[in-house]
């Protein structure tokens, strides 16, 4: 096997790992209903959930700027 | 005695007069801001936008004006005489690009204008159409494949490259769902679709499926051209709305950008030739 191939492997693999924990993810908040959000291993946060400045708006309307 | 309460009397009246005008216009001027923000929001021209509210206004008899900036719509309305003026200023709507929307939405613009609709009747039939629910996202991810399939095929592609551009568009397309629906940046979200798709229907090339993988590879990031901002750019540019018209541009041409770097990441990570 080429490194390439072995390249689109890895890539291909890497997805379908995405598509397996979504679809796993979404079976777990349907059917189990215990309260408890699942554990994100990654997550994509925003700065504000670190620095948050008391006063700072809740809602999303700016979370660009 | 009674000519001056007669005139205080007709003064009240006519201040209760006056403030129910003034209410009914500053109705009018909201129910027409948060339509052209709808009709803006789901991917209209902005002279679409604007020969609708204007034809709208008109069946409602009062004078109008609007001003559509790339973020904000600003509607201005007053009685006859100009006497009363009322603005309303409205957010563009973030609803994404709907073509069934700006369908419905111009419908009711021609209802009110046709069938003479009151004013309530056309705030009750935009509220129902502001629930319109969008087409399903599996019918969507379904379609948007074979879609770019198509497109394959149109480009010369065979049957064998058709089905690769399929897989990727459907892989790439299900990325960018799931990433939109966690609310990651819409940029960042185009270049990891552009990129999977691109390194997917490089698989031709890589494990030498088919006779044309070179178009399976050029096709299947086609479906994230921003083709909607482009042509609305270009339309307003063409009715001088300048600065939506830069805007939409430069929208494009950025995720446009960020679709190549993933493409072009993909075929740099694979090795594959650029020319």
């Amino acid at each position: 096997m080429s490194q390439p191939m072995i390249v689109w492997c890895i890539i291909a693999g890497v997805l379908l790992c995405a598509f397996v924990f979504r679809a796993i993810e979404w079976y777990y908040i349907k059917y189990r209903h215990n309260g408890h959000k699942p554990i994100h291993f990654l997550e994509m946060g925003q700065e504000k959930d670190i620095f948050y400045v008391p006063g700072d708006m809740e809602d999303d309307e700016f979370e660009d700027l | 005695m009674f000519l001056e309460t007669w005139k205080m009397m007709s003064s009240r009246i006519y201040k209760a007069v006056n403030m129910s005008d003034n209410l009914i216009l500053k109705d009018i001027a909201i129910f027409l801001a948060d339509y052209a923000s709808l009709l803006l929001g789901c991917g209209a021209t902005c002279i679409r936008i604007e020969k609708n509210t204007r034809r709208m206004a008109d069946t409602f008899g009062v004078g109008f004006d609007i001003t559509i900036l790339p973020t904000h719509v600003y509607v201005s309305v007053w009685d006859g005489d100009a006497s009363d003026t009322s603005l309303a200023i409205r957010k563009t709507a973030n609803c994404g690009i709907s073509f069934r929307l700006n369908a419905l939405l111009s419908r009711l613009s021609w209802e009110v204008a046709d069938e003479h609709l009151d004013f309530a009747t056309a705030v009750n039939r935009f509220d129902s159409i502001r629930e319109t629910r969008p087409t399903g996202k599996w019918e969507v991810l379904f379609l948007a494949s074979c879609a770019n399939a198509s497109f394959c095929r149109l480009f010369g592609g065979d049957a064998v490259a058709m089905l690769i551009v399929f897989a990727s568009t459907l892989s790439g397309y299900r990325l960018k769902q799931i990433m939109l629906e966690d609310k990651c940046d819409v940029r960042f979200t185009f270049l990891c679709a552009s990129f999977f798709s691109a390194t997917l229907s490089a698989g031709g090339h890589i494990f030498d499926i088919g006779t044309t993988p070179e178009i399976a590879l050029g096709t299947s990031v086609l479906y994230l051209i921003p083709g909607v901002p482009y042509i609305n750019a270009v339309s307003d540019m063409l009715y001088h709305h300048y600065l939506c018209a830069f805007s939409r541009f430069l929208d494009a041409a950025v995720l446009t950008a960020c679709l190549s770097v993933g493409l072009c990441t993909g075929m740099f990570i694979l090795k594959l030739k650029w020319f």
